[in-house]
């Protein structure tokens, strides 16, 4: 039982790493329908941001704001070159397109970083917690308390500012918000810049608990919040968060179980379970769009 | 540019012709397994472009298609001792059935959904590629497999197993030039330009989408049993995301619903990093990169790809260029909803 619950403490940490990769991502296919490729790549990018300021010695804070930063600048750069150009074309168009923004930045990654795993700096200390018969890692409830914060803060940001209202307004009809005067390009821009962010900051701590950082992060990304956000119903902001924490602790499950090779397998089953049961997800938001 | 029938026979009769004479032409080893590489990942950029040119869904894993088909290929003519030809067609059977099993799930939702599940598809393949011993061999893979041939005559040397591979080529484009140009085609491509409208008046859609991915896995499964017999080696490193990536690239930088640009994608994306692997070793890391730049490139200003569907490209970017500075509508209306 002691075993069970540390174990879904676990998860519940690395879960809510999820779902904070998975926000940006459903967010930007909620207003656009467009499956996010470069999402990974970004957050890849930015974990190597943070790996850097960490090593040149900027205050551990510091480094990981500023890398969240970079992941704003990033996705905002890769929303104008790459996506808004093609953003009325057949939807076919701007996946092939968000796929190559996504080949660069991993390339331009590989060649800056090198190919090789790095390990990543324990910024919170990983020390037993005992409380009664459980030992939790405080690295864990840490994460945990640092990921469900941002959420919070996002979820106001979405639901209680003007910015938020906005927002919805352009997920529900993206010519009736323009033709009511919402300035449609600029709350794209901020969406992504908004999934940029939060997406670093989930990658760094991904980064964190799992010790490495690595090229491959970007696709693995990808398909962690893919399957994260299908799980609790694409394009559904507490669906992603949901979604997150019961990926996370089904692959905790798994490990424990199977053992460590079949962590990522989780995801992909996830997926073509998620497809094959529920299209729509668990929480059922949105409807997934039948053709 | 082939514009007509008569053109793209002609072009066709070149390329093969320049085709067959090289191995005689080139001495060495090196020319002639460029080419049959070339011809190998035409085939998989044809399977690619059936699904994502013609029919315009997006698949990313085509490589663990080609890797069902090649150790499919492989066992049956190495422990089951089928000769090469029978062993090639069950490669692409298997292949589209296992391509039509995954795509019916999928599709009965937005083909948006196939790109995830493809991927994760291909992961899985190589997983189970790896870790089956019993089956696979594991991570060594199937070595020793025998050589292609055909009633007992068996393909020996460089040019011998490129006139066998030439040929199969050939007949495949040929079957998809006359699939595409058919009924079926038709269907395909109005799925592609307007799915709404295509179910309004009466096109079974997921039916033809089914259709098309099992062709496009059927067509992968054959290159792939073509890979593995020419190398006499079958890995899993053979068939990975990366691979899949690539063939994407190819059908789209060739250009999407072509059939001379499928093999020209091939051509540029086999070609090019084999000239610069030995004078320039950064260009080979930054390869996805400069590909990916591409890709963004050609998806703003030829959605096509280069040989794409269409006015020749030459007319196109004059055209483009002409319509932009009257302020025109772009080109290619059928890609701009």
């Amino acid at each position: 039982m002691a075993y069970a619950l540390e174990q879904l403490s676990n998860g519940l940490a690395i879960g809510s790493i999820y779902a904070l990769i998975a926000l940006g991502y459903s967010l930007v296919y909620s207003i656009l329908n467009l499956i996010n490729f470069a999402h990974g790549y970004v957050i890849m990018v930015g974990a190597f941001v943070a790996l850097s300021l960490l090593q040149a010695g900027v205050p551990p804070a510091f480094a990981v704001l500023l890398a969240c930063l970079s992941g704003v600048a990033i996705a905002v750069v890769v929303e104008r070159v790459a996506y808004r150009p093609v953003r009325s074309s057949n939807r076919i168009v701007p996946m092939i397109s968000a796929l190559g923004a996504g080949f660069v930045l991993s390339s331009l990654a590989q060649l800056i970083w090198g190919p090789e795993v790095h390990p990543f700096p324990q910024l919170i200390p990983r020390v037993p917690l005992t409380v009664g018969a459980l030992t939790l890692s405080s690295q864990s409830v840490v994460i945990l308390a640092i990921a469900i914060g941002l959420v919070l803060a996002a979820s106001w940001f979405l639901h209680r500012t003007k910015f938020g209202v906005a927002a919805q307004c352009v997920r529900q009809d993206l010519e009736a918000a323009r033709l009511v005067g919402i300035p449609v390009n600029a709350v794209i821009v901020a969406i992504y810049a908004l999934g940029g962010f939060l997406g670093v900051a989930g990658g760094v701590l991904f980064a964190m608990y799992f010790n490495a950082v690595f090229i491959q992060m970007g696709l693995l990304a990808t398909t962690k919040a893919w399957a994260a956000a299908m799980l609790g119903g694409i394009g559904s902001f507490q669906g992603a968060f949901w979604g997150g924490l019961i990926l996370g602790i089904a692959e905790t499950g798994a490990v424990a179980t199977f053992g460590a090779a079949y962590r990522d397998g989780v995801s992909l089953a996830v997926i073509v379970l998620v497809l094959l049961l529920r299209p729509n997800g668990l929480f059922g938001a949105r409807l997934a769009e039948r053709s | 540019m082939a514009t007509g029938p008569a053109a793209s026979r002609i072009g066709l009769l070149v390329a093969v012709i320049v085709l067959a004479l090289a191995p005689v032409i080139l001495p060495g080893r090196f020319w002639p397994h460029i080419l049959s590489i070339t011809l190998i990942y035409a085939v998989f950029a044809l399977g690619q472009n059936v699904i994502t040119g013609w029919c315009g869904m997006l698949t990313l894993g085509q490589a663990g298609f080609a890797g069902v088909g090649a150790y499919t290929s492989a066992l049956l003519t190495k422990d089951g001792g089928v000769p090469w030809i029978f062993a090639f067609l069950a490669a692409g059977a298997l292949s589209g059935v296992a391509g039509a099993l995954l795509a019916i799930p999928c599709l009965r939702v937005k083909s948006d959904f196939l790109s995830l599940v493809t991927i994760a598809f291909n992961q899985l393949f190589f997983v189970v590629a790896n870790n089956w011993m019993d089956l696979t061999r594991g991570p060594m893979g199937i070595t020793g497999v025998p050589g292609m041939g055909l009633f007992g005559w068996t393909a020996r040397g460089p040019a011998q197993q490129l006139w066998l591979m030439l040929a199969v080529v050939v007949l495949l484009y040929i079957g998809v030039g006359r699939l595409t140009a058919g009924p079926i085609g038709r269907a395909w491509n109005m799925i592609r330009d307007d799915e709404t409208a295509a179910g309004a008046v009466g096109v079974d859609v997921t039916g033809y989408k089914v259709l098309a991915f099992a062709t496009g896995s059927l067509l992968c499964g054959l290159g792939g049993s073509l890979y593995g017999h020419y190398l006499q080696l079958v890995s899993p490193d053979m068939f990975k995301l990366d691979d899949s990536l690539l063939m994407m690239q190819m059908a789209i930088l060739g250009g999407l619903a072509s059939l001379p640009g499928s093999a020209l994608g091939a051509l540029l994306m086999v070609l090019i990093p084999e000239m610069l692997r030995s004078s320039s070793p950064w260009l080979i890391t930054l390869r996805p990169g400069i590909a990916g730049a591409i890709l963004v490139i050609l998806m703003i200003w030829r959605p096509h790809g280069l040989l794409g569907t269409g006015v020749p490209p030459q007319l196109a970017i004059a055209g483009h260029a002409l319509r932009r500075a009257f302020g025109l509508k772009p080109s290619h209306p059928e890609l701009r909803s």
